[in-house]
């Protein structure tokens, strides 16, 4: 063979194994990044993929394909999936929420929004330790989390390489495998047109036949987290420009602090004390975490991070005062600048009391 | 702009070779030189302009020097005014990269020994500097020991700024590739060159993203995120970076080689089988060759080798090693690893005066575990970390196999030795099983294929090696979006 012959015969390999790696990736389209940007369909209808797709993308992209259709939204971690977004009569309500979900990719988010004319009557933003941990620029290497090209990720020539020009991945041809035949269709992804993720329907079923928890989760030693100080300024200065929009552009903005089942609360507990003092100095926000009725019956949570649907719709009640009285009272309190000390100082008490009794000193 | 970026592979490297070839079959070599540099240039800025300025700087001053010190030379001026300016040009070269590269070390030392307040620089440090300073003592050198060398400065500035090796080596001497940049076959297109440069890079593409960096998450989750290692993690640790390091290296060294190829430019190899190396000496004379040549002709000789008795050639042997480990990084660390390989070829130098003959074998397994363990000083950040990794590796933390294990009554009877069944991987990264252990599947690898340039040596164009090209070019460009830098940019 000759030199000639040999780098044609070698660039046709190249370029033919290339097409093929990104054929296999383009049609399994694992993060519903295809779906999402280099789909022609006017509306986005999520519910072949599997369940893990790139929220971050596909979220913003439903309300920019539904222009008119939402006018105020929940933004949040995987936490706030299942807060009911239809429930909420005060707003055309759409739950923005993602995995991981920072306030600072919020604020992106919303600024995208504004850029675009969508207009903006209410925002309800659900915090928890994630957003204090967390820096945004994490997520600009995770598949699932790269944010839309439109909103501060990468162009979409860049995406497409990033999603499609990879080594075809083994899991997620499996998981393709298993979307062909049907396999455990439970655990494809499905929202509903107010983005309520509906990925808990077969847990709580479960949950609610045989009436005890599903998991089992003990705290073995007291530990408590020391939140990223990078991750949490990125946040808080995220907020405040937040609160600043929120006037300039006169939409309502509510902060709350997730319900956190109270054995993994142990471990935040400290830091979100200093969390919450420096919040209320800026906005009021409800704080649905500490000792409560809810946080500490695991009846109330898929597992130890995620709460469950009704918990989400006691939030909406409390947050929007519709049918408080059937709401436990110390569900959900109220901090201001002027009731944050008495608020922390009585769940500082708890967390004490909790650890002299259960004997988990550090 | 690195080698593994799409930015290189499908735009920076085809577009400066066609222009390139251009320039020089309808302009002139001299334009196609002109352009060469300034591409080498663009490529340094684009990293960050300040790279290239402080690489401009170097080559200004460094070939005043050479002409002034080539000028004395011809003139057979007097010996004692040409070592005045040698040393005046070695001199200013230690101080320009000991600011970017020590300063601030001596300054943290100085302030923890006599408890001053002398502040820290806040500079980057230029990419290549290490390189090409030692590049051009080399030629400063060879100016005053022979005379002549007395180049066109384009074809200098053009040696010392090839974007093939400027930022991570080789460390070619001016002899090696000057007159290959004068000769007229540089400027042609050379089709079996593009075809021999292109195999050679594909391997080291491969050997870049295909192995070190998926090695590169055992031995980073390993050295620097875990708490503790128990004594397989420690080992898995320690075995993937003495792999990761050797296969990231001597993949940009392919890299750089192919390229440079492409150019019509032969450079001198680097690596030559290191792991192959029965005893200190031997590895070293295959382990970063060029580094290794320039510190044994412009360090070693000059301070007398061992022409001088056994005491002051032990000594040279030491202070030759002290200076690798220093020129590596600043870091007590670095200057520890060059400490025990400056003992061990000490060491190794009496040995073979006592003649024992050693087994082969065990000769290899005895230098290979001295380099693994050696180099735990070379990666770790902190001397807790390298505790940390040698404390596991001694079984101080505890044994613990698979707990699949536990039926085995070979495996229970261990367990009086204090063998546990556990988590033996917990504190590793959570990877494929396989990738655990890819560093000891490639021990086999380097022992018993051939190295990258015995296969170029013998590339001929086959069906065969086109299908491996292929393969290993594909798998490289669609691993890239996971690219991460080449350690030796480091140094």
């Amino acid at each position: 063979m000759n030199y000639r012959k040999w780098l044609i015969n070698t660039w046709s390999l190249i370029i033919l194994l290339s097409l093929v790696a990104v054929g296999i990736n383009f049609h399994i389209d694992h993060y519903a990044v295809r779906l999402t940007l280099f789909s022609p369909y006017k509306t986005l209808y999520p519910a072949k993929y599997p369940d893990g797709i790139n929220e971050h993308m596909f979220k913003p992209e439903f309300v920019f394909r539904n222009p008119g259709k939402f006018d105020s939204f929940i933004f949040g971690t995987s936490r706030v999936w299942v807060i009911d977004a239809a429930q909420i009569d005060t707003g055309s309500f759409f739950n923005m929420s993602y995995s991981e979900g920072l306030p600072v990719e919020h604020l992106a988010i919303v600024k995208a929004f504004l850029e675009k004319d969508i207009e903006i009557k209410s925002i309800v933003i659900g915090l928890d330790g994630f957003c204090f941990n967390k820096l945004a620029s994490d997520h600009e290497t995770q598949l699932m989390r790269i944010m839309h090209p439109d909103i501060g990720g990468p162009n979409r020539l860049k995406l497409f390489g990033i999603y499609f020009f990879r080594k075809p991945d083994l899991v997620e041809l499996k998981g393709w495998l298993e979307r062909l035949r049907n396999i455990r269709p439970e655990r494809r992804f499905s929202m509903d047109s107010h983005g309520l993720v509906l990925r808990w329907k077969t847990a709580d079923k479960i949950i609610e036949s045989i009436g005890k928890p599903i998991f089992d989760y003990q705290l073995q030693k007291y530990e408590p987290l020391t939140y990223n100080r990078r991750a949490t300024e990125e946040s808080f200065t995220a907020i405040e420009e937040l609160i600043a929009l929120s006037a300039k552009h006169n939409f309502s903005l509510v902060f709350y602090i997730s319900p956190i089942y109270y054995q993994l609360y142990l471990k935040n507990a400290e830091p979100l004390f200093k969390v919450k003092e420096r919040l209320a100095q800026l906005t009021d926000f409800y704080d649905f975490s500490g000792f409560n009725t809810v946080t500490t019956d695991a009846l109330n949570y898929y597992e130890e991070v995620h709460f469950r649907y009704r918990v989400g719709d006691m939030i909406i009640k409390r947050l929007f005062g519709a049918g408080t009285k059937d709401l436990p009272d110390d569900f959900g309190a109220l901090v201001t600048r002027y009731n944050v000390g008495g608020h922390l100082e009585k769940q500082k008490l708890e967390l004490a009391q909790y650890l002299q009794t259960h004997n988990l000193q550090q | 702009m690195l080698f593994n970026s799409y930015a290189f592979i499908l735009i920076f490297l085809p577009l400066v070779a066609a222009v390139y070839f251009l320039l020089h079959t309808y302009l002139n070599a001299r334009w196609a030189r002109l352009f060469l540099l300034v591409a080498s240039l663009a490529f340094m800025s684009y990293w960050n302009i300040y790279f290239a300025l402080v690489l401009i700087c170097s080559v200004l001053f460094n070939y005043a020097f050479g002409i002034t010190l080539s000028t004395f030379a011809k003139k057979d001026k007097s010996e004692t005014r040409k070592k005045i300016i040698l040393a005046a040009a070695i001199t200013a070269n230690i101080l320009f990269l000991g600011f970017f590269k020590y300063y601030n070390f001596f300054v943290e030392n100085i302030n923890a020994a006599f408890s001053t307040n002398i502040g820290a620089l806040q500079i980057l440090l230029p990419l290549g500097i290490s390189f090409y300073t030692f590049m051009q003592i080399a030629w400063l050198t060879d100016i005053y020991r022979h005379g002549g060398y007395r180049y066109d400065f384009f074809h200098y500035c053009l040696y010392v700024t090839f974007f093939p090796y400027v930022v991570s080596g080789p460390i070619p001497y001016h002899t090696e590739i000057i007159p290959q940049i004068q000769s007229e076959q540089a400027g042609r297109f050379n089709l079996a060159n593009l075809c021999r440069g292109m195999f050679i890079f594909s391997i080291g593409l491969f050997k870049k993203t295909v192995i070190a960096d998926t090695l590169a998450i055992i031995a980073n989750g390993g050295y620097d995120t875990a708490a503790t290692l128990t004594f397989i993690e420690a080992w898995l640790t320690s075995l993937s970076f003495s792999m990761q390091i050797y296969f990231d290296f001597s993949g940009y060294t392919d890299m750089a080689i192919g390229v440079a190829l492409i150019f019509n430019i032969h450079l001198p190899i680097n690596f030559n089988s290191p792991f192959k190396a029965l005893n200190i000496v031997d590895f070293w004379r295959r382990w970063h060759l060029t580094l290794t040549r320039f510190l044994r002709d412009y360090l070693y000789i000059p301070l007398g080798g061992s022409r001088k008795g056994g005491i002051r050639t032990n000594l040279n042997i030491m202070v030759t090693f002290l200076v690798v480990g220093f020129w590596h990084g600043a870091s007590w660390l670095f200057l520890f690893w060059g400490f025990i390989h400056g003992a061990v070829s000490i060491f190794y130098r009496y040995w073979r005066l006592l003649g024992i003959r050693m087994h082969k074998a065990l000769a290899w397994f005895l230098f290979f575990n001295f380099f693994n363990t050696s180099a735990i000083f070379f990666r770790a950040n902190t001397w807790h970390d390298a505790m940390k990794v040698l404390k596991g590796m001694f079984g101080l933390n505890g044994i613990l196999i698979s707990e699949k294990l536990a039926d085995s009554p070979f495996w229970q009877k261990m367990t009086s030795f204090g063998i546990q069944f556990g988590g033996w991987r917990e504190n590793l990264p959570q990877v494929d099983l396989h990738n655990y252990f890819l560093c000891i599947a490639l021990i086999f690898v380097v022992l018993f294929t051939k190295n990258s340039n015995e296969l170029l040596r013998d590339f001929s164009p086959n069906r065969k090696n086109a299908l491996a090209v292929g393969v290993m070019m594909v798998l490289g460009l669609l691993l890239l979006n996971q690219a991460s830098t080449f350690l030796y940019f480091n140094f």
